[in-house]
């Protein structure tokens, strides 16, 4: 889709390219900022590391394996699990049984609310879009984009604790931390496209971190420039971002060119040390990334639609929507993998799911569907990939007694989750769990599958991308059993 | 180095010339990708056993999998071709697939006779045990080399200078003594060089004088704080448990860590050290009571086992998969910083690129798990050795019999007090009522019959108690507070119980260790695996069994055993694995680059010989720490210049030593230097680690900025602190084995904008403003001054002459004595000989006589044109007031006004005046010397040719003395910061810049002490600038 069919205006907001950021932005462009650009843009064509080592350890975009389809991420993390047979994942078996005995083995978490009888969702399914995707009552936004998405009805993890299913989504292997995220490894692999912006963001949540803490952005054993930089939930969103105020403006001006001139004669009495060279540069870099990243977070320059069409304008989807609407900003502007996390875990609904899972669905419902619509119209759908997920489903079993407070435990056996664009394949639902949706039986899809074929969006090979640490070829899938989920490929 | 690269398979450079043999070409392909289920396992699949040439070409179920020479007929090609083989993701990459096919084509050859028969498991060959690591240690002859223009000093040299002149270089010349004196102090102690250490070695031109600063910072109490560091990153210190969010802390660690920095501080033998951490309790006699502090170290050197993260510290619901947890993060850690083996895979099944064996792993657990017992498992609350001796318990128990002495008499006091307010407030009732509420409130309240509870509900005035006493009588209730307060301030005086965590094993309880299927710890199988080193860590036949129980000892003594045989002095791995840490920490860069991992998957070493000369050398030497540094600092390798001369140095990587590279300080050394810059560094040694805490925004910072040094705040895994791990410092999962440094606008980030650095700049200012020694850098300053002056030093209070034939001032001198409001001739006025001129902040008093006159001086800062407004007055209707004049230095006399009990304004417009040009204003008494007081208030705005005005008002402007001049506060704040002179060039930088952000701040109307705020910022850049975070 070209832009003059974009039914919104063309504004000064629209990304810029790197070097005409660096160019208008306040300080100008130093020779050595115009330098290292020119390097970065030949760098693409060097080859990337010699064999046995690791990828330069910087942000400077890098080639891909072969030919990306996508270029960025954005990650809706679920924490908590929501329902699949509530909301994705539709089960006339299960509602017909509703209320009788489960012939099947169930490995409960909270064994002593623990309850064998069926549990049909309370909830109407029904089909939407010409794909007729089934979705619940509760998704009425995310009905309205299924033509759009991949429901993955089919996830699998094996394991039904959070942390444990947690950590195999992100480091690749179950229960394991010290290892780098998903987001880690693609930022390591690709580098990001902004010099001006963080590569890899985490937007965090107002009710704080979510289940698992600062393991969810962590990078392991790479180095910590390739950890999630924490977007916090309120001011100052970047930690350091900004001098105090009665430093700002021509006195942090001052400031940078004078350090700029004592590292110049530094550098001068050692020639050729690499390393001096990209200090200077990462303080240019820095001075970039204070106004890129205030513009980028300033979601008042967007005009009332948009705002309505995130749900700026209500107070349920006020804050997920400003996320999500900031997301899209980032992605526009180069950043490489956004995640949006929830404060602890919402979608945990273990008792009174009549009334919390329609909560958590009011308030992600909308702006989810909003980003994708958004993405598409601004025509980078084609280039960002969508992900909405949790790390488990529900059981299709009572917690507790089947009355008003009934809730479901966790299953790591079966549930589902939703990606589109950067090369899904939109309209179509993709793998089955058993009658009652209990366990995962068509078409299994591990997180490290799921983590393949993400990396096959983005060009990344998970073989080829290796981090040597402890003397050991690392990578994001540890050389388990990983399938590239062809048949949801656009 | 015979099958050095084997791995690495070098296919490519394969030739049909080359003698391919299946042991040394083929089989290491196999056991990566095929012997798993074809020889190695405990089933045979297909039964085809790929281990022996031989019995590849037998075959199995499909047949032969090869045949000699023709390859298009060999399965085993077509099978791996297809990707059929093997049947996981990891296929067999097509360059090793031509190594097996140009080894089939040219006949499929082994190496040497093969048996019949093989025993089950993959054994170890004899390619496998010339690999280079596994190799004794020898003492290798240093190069003979005819020394030339190059300085041969230590055996070292020979190694490094014998490998750069087969490249046609030679060393870099000596870095200067500057350059000397920072690199060892801050690769010794992590800190810079102190003035009194610098001026020292300086003046010392003698032949030792290098070598005298070395011994002097390895005898520095710091040198054991740097050098643990670097242990405690292996070792995967940490304060806290790492479960979970909640990550308990661990109280009492940090005695390992201190354990650490003495044992460097006192080089203690590194034989020593490794025997105590790996097994301090089994050198230590029991029953652990009344223990020496000798005693007390040995125990908390077993802290080393006891740094991995404890997920059961807050029980979990499967204890025993975190218990297993905690035994494989050991034995991580032990193989990573003593053997630089990763010994991890062999967990699960045979290593796949290292002879490990499955059963070597369990070999090794066998050592360690009779004190990390998972079968009888231990919290880490339960794994504590109580540091209380007899004497504190009886101490303890002492002061409790008093303390419950204090108590009897304080509850029989209370009673006292309640029954005497009782009858007090009885008296208030009517007298009828008396005996019946008496005879309830006496009554013990929970033998009150219903009548009586009754009554006392319905008079609650009556039913007093110790807790509402107070309401009654605050006098008597004091005074029981106060005796309340003496219980418990006895009480506290009784000793604190401190521990140390220790690993040690229980008396008697010898658990079995078992091998897991698949690694899995729920599937133990087979018979009990003894105790023992990795079979390739000894020749053949000759590896270390280890007695399932030392007679001895009370405990196993398996890991004594262990440790002892580990020091030997002839293990092939650990001496090895130190000397490259400690080259490594030197150099920036290991002989081997891989310091943790000396197997296949490692790097190999650039200078084996050098790293074989540095291992012997340890046991050579005593296991001196101390002595390998000073081998390695006195050598001229270490003593090069780091600045690459391009024109004649092509060693651009510095790969083989040709400089000495330049680094940038590692978290904890930039942290620590910038608080010695600020003047905040607390040196205190030891003791309990400094709590952190989130500030307002999220960042991790040390509570209540406690200055000590990075080493001793608080570890917490999930709380590590912002300022460290942004400068690469490693937030611990399991352990650290080299910090990789990054460069990122994070860094820059935080040196720009942190509260840390903004705080440390201040008071890095405030030190330079009142320290700065009067005198200080004199020679490069004092020509600065009269260019750099400050906005406030344009004005100067004085007095003299005017000549008015001349229309110029004839003389000028400053007011010597300022009062805190005024400046004048002296205390007491008149002075004797200065009399009654006066200037304070709005005007002054006149002088006596024309060689008197009360002069207010300005002095250009810069070329412009130059505009006075102002206004004279004279407020008295006494005496003949007085006459202004103003006069500069170029255009002589510009205006002059009199006022008597009047006021007169004293404008001058457009004076062109060029840096150092004098503007004065000039008050003289006319004829009579009675009521010479007068105000004078003139505002200056001189507009430069660029077009920026700059404003002065005299009243505003008016200061004492300044003391210490700008340029010598900037050359104080150089010296400071970079431990060495500034020169003219960099003063007069440092005198613009803050030049330039006092004419910001004033424009601005900032509300700040501007000369302060400047200065703090040129501080700050000090402290961000590449000279002070890279050491050279």
């Amino acid at each position: 889709m070209g832009p003059l069919t974009l039914p919104i205006q063309m504004t000064t907001n629209l990304p810029k390219s790197r070097r005409e950021f660096l160019a208008n932005s306040a300080f100008g462009i130093g020779t050595f900022a115009l330098a290292h650009l020119l390097k970065e843009d030949n760098l693409l064509a060097e080859t990337p590391s010699k064999p046995g080592e690791n990828l330069p350890l910087d942000l400077r975009p890098k080639p891909a394996n072969f030919a990306p389809k996508a270029k960025a991420m954005i990650s809706l993390f679920m924490h908590g699990g929501p329902s699949h047979v509530d909301l994705l994942d539709p089960k006339p078996e299960l509602s017909a049984k509703s209320g009788t005995e489960y012939g099947g083995d169930v490995i409960y978490s909270f064994v002593n609310r623990a309850n064998k009888k069926l549990f049909g969702t309370p909830w109407k399914f029904s089909k939407h879009g010409q794909c007729g995707t089934d979705v619940s009552e509760l998704l009425p936004n995310i009905a309205g984009i299924v033509d759009d998405i991949c429901v993955l009805r089919s996830m699998h993890t094996g394991h039904n604790g959070h942390e444990v299913s947690i950590r195999f989504f992100h480091g690749g292997m179950a229960g394991i931390t010290g290892r780098p995220t998903m987001g880690s490894w693609i930022v390591y692999g690709l580098g990001s496209e902004s010099q001006s912006l963080p590569a890899y963001m985490v937007l965090s949540d107002p009710a704080g971190h979510p289940v698992d803490g600062t393991h969810n952005w962590s990078s392991g054993f790479m180095p910590p420039l390739y950890q999630g930089t924490v977007l916090r939930a309120q001011e100052p969103r970047i930690l350091n971002l900004d001098a105090p105020p009665q430093l700002r403006g021509k006195l942090q001006q001052q400031n940078l060119s004078f350090l700029a001139e004592l590292n110049k004669r530094h550098a001068a009495q050692h020639p050729g040390e690499a390393d001096l060279e990209s200090r200077i540069a990462s303080y240019e870099l820095a001075a970039a990334m204070q106004t890129a990243a205030k513009e980028a977070l300033d979601v008042s320059q967007e005009p009332a639609y948009i705002h309505k069409l995130y749900g700026l304008d209500k107070d349920a989807t006020r804050e997920y929507g400003t996320r999500c609407l900031i997301a899209r900003r980032l992605v526009e502007r180069g950043v490489r993998f956004v995640q949006m996390f929830l404060g602890g875990q919402p979608w945990d609904t273990h008792t009174d799911i009549k009334k919390r899972l329609p909560e958590i669905c009011g308030r992600t419902d909308q702006p989810a569907a909003a980003l994708v619509i958004d993405l598409k119209q601004r025509g980078l759908l084609d280039s960002t990939v969508v992900h909405w997920g949790g790390e488990i489903g529900r059981l299709p079993v009572c917690e507790g007694d089947l009355n008003d407070t009934v809730g479901r435990d966790h299953n790591g056996q079966g549930f589902s989750i939703w990606l589109a664009g950067g090369g899904i394949k939109g309209g179509m639902t993709y793998g089955e769990t058993d009658e009652v949706g209990h366990k995962a039986a068509v078409n299994i899809v591990t997180p490290n599958d799921y983590q393949a074929t993400i990396f096959q969006l983005l060009g990344l090979d998970p073989q080829k991308l290796v981090y040597h640490s402890s003397g050991r070829e690392q990578r994001l899938i540890d050389n388990r059993p990983a399938r590239v989920v062809k048949e949801i490929l656009a | 180095m015979l099958c050095a690269g084997v791995l690495a398979a070098a296919a490519s450079s394969l030739t049909a010339q080359e003698n391919l043999t299946f042991e040394q070409h083929v089989r290491p392909i196999l056991k990566t990708y095929c012997l798993d289920c074809h020889g190695g396992g405990e089933k045979l699949e297909g039964n085809l056993d790929l281990r022996l040439a031989k019995f590849a070409a037998k075959g199995g179920d499909s047949g032969p999998a090869l045949v000699a020479g023709d390859v298009a007929t060999s399965k085993l090609i077509e099978r791996m071709k297809s990707g059929e083989m093997p049947p996981t993701e990891k296929k067999v990459p097509a360059a090793k697939i031509v190594v097996i096919e140009k080894w089939i084509a040219a006949g499929a050859l082994a190496g040497r006779p093969e048996p019949d028969k093989l025993p089950p498991g993959i054994d170890i060959t004899p390619e496998e045990r010339a690999f280079w690591s596994f190799q004794p240690i020898r003492r290798p002859e240093p190069p003979k080399l005819d020394a030339g223009a190059d300085k041969i000093r230590t055996p070292i040299d020979n190694f490094i200078l014998a490998k750069l002149r087969e490249k046609g270089l030679k060393f870099s010349v000596e870095a200067d003594k500057l350059m000397l004196i920072r690199r060892v102090a801050l690769d010794l102690t992590g800190l810079p060089p102190s003035e009194q250490e610098i001026a020292a070695f300086l003046a010392d031109n003698s032949e030792q004088g290098y070598e005298t600063i070395v011994d002097h910072y390895l005898a520095s109490p710091h040198f054991g704080e740097r050098w643990a560091r670097h242990w405690l990153d292996v070792a995967g210190y940490a304060d806290s448990e790492g479960n979970g969010s909640e990550d308990t802390v661990r109280p009492y660690l940090w005695r390992y860590r201190d354990y650490v920095v003495r044992a460097f501080n006192s080089d203690k033998p590194l034989n020593q050290f490794i025997q105590e951490q790996l097994a301090g309790d089994e050198l230590t006699p029991r029953p652990w009571n009344n223990l020496t502090p000798e005693q007390i170290d040995k125990l908390a050197a077993t802290g080393f086992l006891r740094t991995a993260a404890d997920p059961t510290a807050s029980g979990m619901p499967d204890e025993l998969a975190g218990a297993n947890l905690v035994v494989a993060d050991t034995i991580k850690i032990v193989s990573s910083s003593l053997l630089g083996l990763t010994v991890g895979c062999a967990q699960c099944h045979d290593h796949k690129y290292d002879p490990i064996p499955h059963t070597d792993y369990f070999r090794l657990r066998a050592i360690f798990e009779p004190a990390l017992d998972t079968s009888h498992w231990r919290r880490p609350g339960q794994r504590l050795v109580s540091l209380f001796t007899d004497a504190d318990r009886a101490k303890s128990a002492a002061i409790e019999a008093e303390a419950e002495k204090l108590m009897v008499a304080y509850r029989e006091k209370e009673t006292k007090y309640v029954n005497e307010t009782f009858e007090k407030e009885l008296l208030k009732f009517p007298e009828d009522l008396r005996p019946k509420l008496k005879e309830a409130f006496t009554t013990p309240a929970d033998k009150r019959n219903d009548e009586q509870k009754k009554l006392l509900d319905a008079h609650p005035k009556a039913n007093i108690t110790p807790g509402v006493l107070y309401q009654y009588d605050t006098k008597l209730s004091d005074e029981l507070k106060k005796d309340l307060e003496k219980v418990t301030a006895k009480r506290a005086e009784k000793p604190i119980e401190e521990s140390i965590n220790a690993l040690f094993e229980v008396e008697g309880v010898i658990p079995e260790t078992k091998l897991f299927h698949r690694g899995d710890y729920r599937q133990p199988k087979g018979a009990a695996v003894q105790p023992g080193d990795l079979t390739i860590l000894a020749p053949e036949g000759k590896r270390l069994e280890i007695a399932a129980k030392d007679p001895m000892l009370p405990t196993s003594g398996r890991r004594l055993a262990f440790a002892k045989h580990l020091t030997s002095g002839e293990h092939p791995l650990l001496g090895r694995v130190l000397a490259n840490r400690i080259w490594l920490h030197h150099f920036g860069r290991g002989l081997v680059e891989s310091p943790g991992e000396f197997g296949m998957l490692g790097s190999r070493p650039t200078h084996p010989e050098l790293l074989d000369y540095l291992a012997s050398e340890l046991p050579h030497s005593g296991w001196s720490l101390k002595k390998m540094h000073k081998l390695i600092m006195l050598s001229s390798v270490y003593r090069q210049s780091s600045r690459r001369d391009p024109a004649v140095n092509t060693d651009i990587e510095n790969a083989l030593y040709s400089r000495f590279p330049i680094r940038r300080l590692d978290a904890e050394a930039l942290r620590d230097r910038i608080l010695v810059a600020s003047g905040k560094l607390d040196r205190t040694l030891f003791g309990k680690p400094v709590p952190v805490e989130e500030d307002f925004v999220g960042q991790v910072i040390t509570k209540d900025e406690q200055p000590r040094r990075s080493i001793y705040l608080q570890t917490r895994r999930t709380k590590p602190v912002s300022f460290l791990t942004t400068f690469d410092a490693p937030v611990m999962t399991v352990n650290c084995e080299r910090r990789s440094p990054s460069t990122g606008a994070q860094q820059s980030l935080m040196l720009m904008n942190s509260e840390f650095i903004l705080k440390q700049a201040g008071h890095f200012a405030q030190r330079v403003r009142t320290e700065t020694p009067a005198g200080f850098a004199k020679e490069v300053a004092q020509p600065l001054e009269g260019k750099f002056a400050r906005h406030a030093d344009a004005w100067q209070f004085g007095y003299g002459s005017y000549d008015e034939g001349a229309n110029r001032i004839t003389q000028f001198a400053l007011l010597p004595h300022f009062t805190g409001s005024s400046w004048q001739g002296g205390a007491t006025l008149p002075d004797p000989s200065i009399g009654w001129v006066i200037h304070h902040a709005g005007g002054g008093h006149a002088g006596a006589d024309a060689a008197h006159m009360t002069i207010r001086r300005w002095v250009a800062p810069q070329a412009g044109a130059l505009a006075i407004s102002g206004k004279l007055k004279h407020g008295s209707p006494n005496g003949d007031g007085v006459r202004g004049r103003i006069v500069t230095s170029r255009q002589g006399l510009l205006g002059e006004w009199g006022v008597k009990n009047s006021e007169s304004a004293s404008d001058v417009a457009n004076i062109e005046v060029q840096p150092g040009d004098t503007v004065d204003f000039v008050i003289d008494c006319r004829g009579d010397v009675n009521s010479d007081s007068f105000e004078w208030n003139a505002d200056l705005s001189l507009r430069a040719p660029s077009g920026e005005v700059v404003t002065w008002n005299s009243a505003k402007d008016f200061h004492g003395p300044l003391g210490i001049s700008l340029p010598q506060q900037i050359a104080y704040a150089w010296q400071v910061a970079y431990e060495r002179p500034a020169t003219g060039e960099e003063i007069e930088l440092g005198c613009r810049f803050v030049l330039a952000q006092l004419v910001q701040l004033r424009a601005s109307g900032d509300k700040t002490d501007h000369e302060l705020t400047s200065l703090t910022s040129l501080c700050q850049q000090l402290l961000s600038s590449n000279e002070f975070l890279y050491a050279d």
